[in-house]
């Protein structure tokens, strides 16, 4: 593994280079790293000749329909289905009590904490004799049409006998309060601290000290394409396929085959091109089993559509913040501590709840401060099972560190840009430790800072907030950085922090690559041709890309955590290096020579010494028809495999007993400004800019499409983005007119510069690019409306809807 | 997707869709665009047994004569904004179509007669034709009956309409004394419905006149007309206070949805009707 690139342009120095853009180009011979390519599918998803999961249902497919619990918190007295399994189209039903006979709970994707609490997952595919909380699939039907199936489930007879529902994480907590997941002793599930230094007497001596409490909704990612799986029992080969949104298809295939009591072999899970996921579609889902159980039992393929207001139950991101910060005389911030109080539902099989534990791991992001005492308290309630979301959780610790600081700022009149400025890590100060055990790779958080002041005009801003001050639409101004902890590799987790690839050349010089990473919709797959094509002198158009699929690709995560580049690709990389080396001495076999003196470029291998050359296809179909001369000393067939395991990574507990499960840190700084109408509450976003680094750009049109669609996410839930429920704890919000997205016409242009800082842990100086922005942008907005709000009211909640705003207004006025 | 089964009509002629409401009556829904009650049945909110279509019965024509503009009940918005007669005889409807979002399908699929039969209260109709002082044309097998706008928005999602009658058209006078007015909705992000909607107009003839409708803040629009002498107008501040505080009464106790309580509602009435009737009035002081 030394393929450090050479003469890698991303080390600028001289006096201006802290405020330049920076570019990555991997400047060894027919190398594409670095280079924009066009995605290679482009044209056929934007024409509409992409097959999603649910253009590959069977004509001949039953339709499954699940009736979910109306309550929260119930238990199930009776269910009647024969009404229901008399009405037109309708083939066959199954009750909890009954799915049971067939099925049993999904297994933990991930281990529960060792010293934490443990108990049963709501991880059957219907709930047995419990309601746990309002949406949970309780009863099913399949027909021959979607309205045949809709329309009986209004036949089954349901009786409940009604509980009242365990909604708040404080509830939960409370002494005596009824335990929320049957055959727990607690709703307790995990209580972490996470300390350095001596905080209290930090606290103590501090020349300034701001406090706050926030707490943050909950929200959903929302993909375009919501969950669809197609099931089909093989009777005669005993197997299942399962064709469907899966974003880990070998760790859903491990689920679902034991949920359905077969071996791993008899599942094959194919995940076709995803429209978006964010985390939504991670294993777990309890749909997975029920659409195999009636597969196998109608002998039928069955095939389920996500309804979008059942996409919208999945919640994430509720916590509750209550934080100070500390700063000497000069400025300096001296010490952060944090109590955490987070709700994370009922726990089913995704095991998503783990976000919250990944919260405080980021503290104290880019800034130096020397003492941190950070405590979480995560609380099971009668609210759906937390889904994974784009951000982990990394995405409120810094959003909560961001508004501690403007908060100080305000309090002691400094700027907080100049605040932060003072605070910053240093570049030539990493890596370091993080308190919670993790190892920042690097970064140049001043450069990023001073870059972003070239393309985002404060003064002017100020000057304008200033002159807006007493109108009713005022202005205010966020800045907000963010660490991004990516390519987690936490042990108990299934798969784990390596993948793997293969590289094929077929007798007709054909390449084809098998990973096991997959796409969302990132466009990755383009990025991994680009990895391949470079090192064998072709072009990424030239390289097919096959993931998804269980039978076929190597075990791997699929998409999790910004791995497909930085760990696929990677793995990918490297076995088209030794790839390259065979053809190598191929070709030197042709041309005389030694493989030392071969290159490959522009599709053919050069002898570099007379210029003699041969196509690379010609090797390929010599290396198969004459092996015994054309590949003599080369091991066959044209294949290979390897896997990527990062560095950075450490299993061992430290001296605080943590260990560092994150390997790569991304970073950006954001900055905004927007409009505030004191009237309404209303935000209008007027300005936007952000300095992203994530170390060497494979392909930065891919990053910065990534970086833009993290940043809209954090400014919806910034401002708009809430699940609500009603009293009864049933989701009102269950379509894009009453759950807010942002449109287009809400967001300014958004601006985008680069920096490049490699990663000196990774073999191309690579880190996670997936995720990064989006908690950027959420401070950066929420410090924005804070700013214009001023000393007139207190940002307390997320997002600032305009009746929070308005609220918040009245009662510092009441 | 539909989980009911329902049968579907589309009469051809007005008294053929007068029979079948008088037929089926409450288990019938009047399908204008479809907008609303299309999403509400792919929901399964509403099940309607059957579904009576009017875009057979050519009720999308905007004409005007000596006295009234006249728009059809099928008119959509697309339609709305196109044509030059509202835009100068109901510049405030205009003004209102001007800001539907939603894009092409709602523009070209949502109807003016649709939107005020649905009477959400969360959305633009209602206020501004109220705000216009808007006569709604009721057809039945037993004739037709028009009915001002402060009797039609009777309610939450509910108008005067009987369930035997369908919207044919709505009527705005020829106002001569129309000097300017103003439309603007209020909501968090353009994927939302309208939270609170101001529409007013300033009109001087023998007697001068301030119409101003508060929409979606209340479970019906909040309509009154402030007559006034020329003299307030040079300084209007106790008109817009006195304005203020009435539309406040009118709204009530607020509208509550899953976007915004009655509280928020109420909370930025008065401030929302204060900014506008300061712009209205601004331009009538030279």
């Amino acid at each position: 593994m030394h393929n450090q690139p050479t003469n890698v342009e991303a080390a600028q120095s001289g006096p201006h280079a802290a405020n330049m853009e920076q570019t990555f180009k991997d400047a060894s011979p027919g190398s594409l790293l670095g280079e924009s390519v066009a995605r290679l599918d482009g044209a056929r998803f934007v024409s509409g000749r992409v097959d999603y999961s649910a253009d590959l249902i069977p004509r001949d497919a039953l339709h499954l329909a699940i009736l979910r619990s109306a309550h929260a918190c119930a238990r199930i007295v009776s269910i009647d289905l024969s009404e229901a399994l008399a009405m037109p189209g309708v083939v066959a039903g199954l009750t909890g009590e009954e799915a049971a006979l067939f099925s049993d709970a999904m297994p933990p994707a991930m281990d529960l904490p060792a010293k934490g609490a443990r108990g049963p997952l709501q991880s059957r595919c219907l709930a047995l004799e419990e309601a746990t909380y309002f949406g949970q699939p309780v009863a099913a039907l399949v027909a021959t049409s979607v309205h045949d199936a809709q329309a009986a489930l209004a036949k089954i007879r349901i009786e409940y006998e009604v509980r009242a529902p365990t909604v708040s994480a404080r509830d939960a907590l409370r002494d005596g309060a009824p335990i929320v997941q049957p055959g727990w002793d607690t709703n307790l599930l995990v209580h972490d601290r996470i300390r350095s230094g001596d905080a209290d007497a930090a606290f103590a001596r501090a020349a300034h000290v701001a406090r706050g409490e926030l707490t943050i909704g909950s929200s959903t990612s929302a993909p375009m394409e919501t969950l669809c799986y197609v099931a089909e029992w093989d009777a005669r080969g005993e197997r299942y396929a399962l064709t469907g949104t899966f974003q880990n298809p070998h760790t859903s295939r491990w689920l679902i085959a034991a949920a359905l009591r077969v071996k791993e072999s008899q599942v094959r899970v194919i995940a076709p091109r995803i429209g978006g996921t964010f985390g939504l579609k991670m294993a777990g889902h309890p749909e997975e089993v029920l659409v195999a159980l009636f597969s196998r039992l109608t002998k039928r393929p069955v095939a389920w559509i996500e309804e979008r207001r059942e996409t919208l139950l999945a919640g994430a991101r509720s916590q509750h913040h209550s934080f100070e910060i500390a700063a000497d005389e000069n400025g300096r911030l001296i010490a952060w501590r944090d109590r955490i109080l987070v709700d994370v539902g009922i726990i089913g099989a995704g095991h998503s709840w783990a976000m919250a534990l990944v919260t405080p791991a980021v503290f104290p992001t880019v800034y130096t401060i020397e003492h941190c005492d950070v405590e979480c308290s995560l609380a099971m309630t009668n609210q759906p099972p937390w889904q994974a979301i784009r951000g982990y959780g990394k995405e409120i610790g810094n959003l909560v560190l961001e508004r501690a600081i403007d908060l100080l700022a305000q309090q002691t009149g400094m700027d907080p840009v100049e605040l932060r400025r003072r605070n910053l890590v240093a570049r030539e100060a990493l890596p370091r430790l993080l308190p919670s055990g993790l190892n920042v790779d690097s970064g140049d958080y001043p450069g990023g800072l001073e870059q972003l002041l070239t393309m985002f005009d404060y003064p002017r801003w100020q000057a304008r907030a200033r002159a807006a001050r007493d109108s009713e639409c005022r202005i205010g101004i966020g800045v907000a950085f963010e660490l991004t902890p990516e390519g987690g590799a936490r042990p108990g987790n299934f798969p784990n922090g390596y993948e793997t690839s293969t590289v094929r050349m077929m007798p007709s010089g054909d390449v084809q690559v098998l990973t096991g990473v997959t796409s969302p919709g990132s466009g990755s797959d383009t990025g991994i041709a680009q990895m391949v094509a470079g090192e064998l002198g072709l072009r990424a158009d030239q390289v097919s890309i096959i993931e998804g699929d269980t039978d076929v690709t190597p075990l791997g995560t699929g998409n999790a955590s910004s791995r497909a580049l930085m760990y696929g690709g990677t793995a990918a990389y490297l076995a088209a290096r030794e790839l390259r080396d065979r053809l190598a001495q191929c070709a030197a076999n042709m041309l005389g020579g030694t493989a030392d003196d071969i290159v490959l470029r522009d599709g053919h291998a050069r002898r570099q010494s007379n210029g003699a050359q041969i196509a690379v296809a010609e090797l390929a179909l010599g290396a198969h028809l004459r092996p015994f001369t054309v590949a003599a000393g080369v091991t066959l067939p044209l294949e290979v495999t390897r896997s990527f395991a990062p560095k950075n990574v450490r299993v061992e507990p430290d001296a605080q007993g943590r260990i560092a499960t994150y390997p790569t840190f991304s970073y950006s700084v954001h900055a905004v400004a927007l409009e505030l109408d004191m009237a309404t509450g209303n935000s209008k976003l007027l300005d936007y800019a952000v300095v992203h680094d994530c170390g060497a750009m494979i392909n930065p049109a891919l990053v910065e499409a990534q970086l833009r669609g993290a940043i809209v996410m954090g400014i919806g839930v910034a401002l708009w983005e809430l699940i609500k429920m009603d009293e009864q704890n049933r989701m009102i919000t269950d379509r894009f007119k009453s759950y807010l997205l942002p449109r287009a016409n809400d967001l300014p242009p958004i601006r985008v510069g680069h920096r490049v800082t490699l990663n000196p842990f990774h073999p191309l100086g690579m880190k996670g690019a997936g995720e990064s922005g989006l908690g950027g942008a959420l401070a950066a907005v929420s410090n924005a409306v804070a700013n214009a709000l001023g000393n007139d009211a207190c940002l307390a909640h997320v997002p600032a809807t305009p009746a929070r705003v308005i609220a918040s207004l009245r009662e510092r006025f009441a | 997707m539909i989980g009911h089964r329902f049968d579907f009509h589309q009469p051809k002629e007005l008294d053929e869709a007068a029979d079948l409401l008088a037929r089926f009556g409450e288990d019938a829904s009047v399908l204008g665009g479809g907008t609303m009650l299309v999403p509400s049945m792919s929901a399964n909110l509403v099940r309607p047994a059957h579904l009576i279509g009017l875009s057979g019965l050519g009720l999308d024509s905007i004409e005007l004569d000596g006295t009234h503009l006249r728009i059809g009940a099928m008119t959509t918005y697309a339609q709305l904004l196109a044509s030059p007669i509202v835009a100068s005889h109901a510049p405030l409807l205009a003004a209102m179509a001007a800001q539907v979002t939603g894009g092409a399908s709602i523009l070209n699929q949502g109807t003016l007669g649709g939107a005020a039969s649905f009477a959400n209260p969360s959305s633009d109709a209602p206020g501004c034709l109220a705000a216009m002082e808007a006569v709604f044309e009721l057809h039945s097998s037993q004739g037709k009956r028009c009915m001002p706008a402060c009797d039609f928005f009777a309610d939450a999602f509910r108008t005067a309409r009987r369930a035997d009658e369908f919207l044919t058209g709505i009527l705005v006078s020829r106002d001569a004394t129309l000097i300017a007015c103003q439309y603007q909705k209020y909501k968090a992000s353009a994927s939302s419905w309208p939270i609170v909607t101001v529409a007013c107009s300033l009109h001087r003839g023998t007697q001068a006149s301030v119409r101003l409708a508060v929409g979606a803040a209340g479970r019906r629009p909040a309509y009154h007309r402030f007559t006034i002498d020329e003299r307030s107008l040079l300084a209007p501040d106790a008109l817009i206070e006195q304005a203020a505080s009435r539309a406040l009464n009118l709204v009530g106790e607020g509208w509550n949805d899953e976007l915004a309580d009655g509280d928020y509602r109420r909370a930025i009435v008065p401030g929302v009707v204060r900014r506008h009737l300061r712009t209205l009035l601004a331009g009538a002081k030279a």
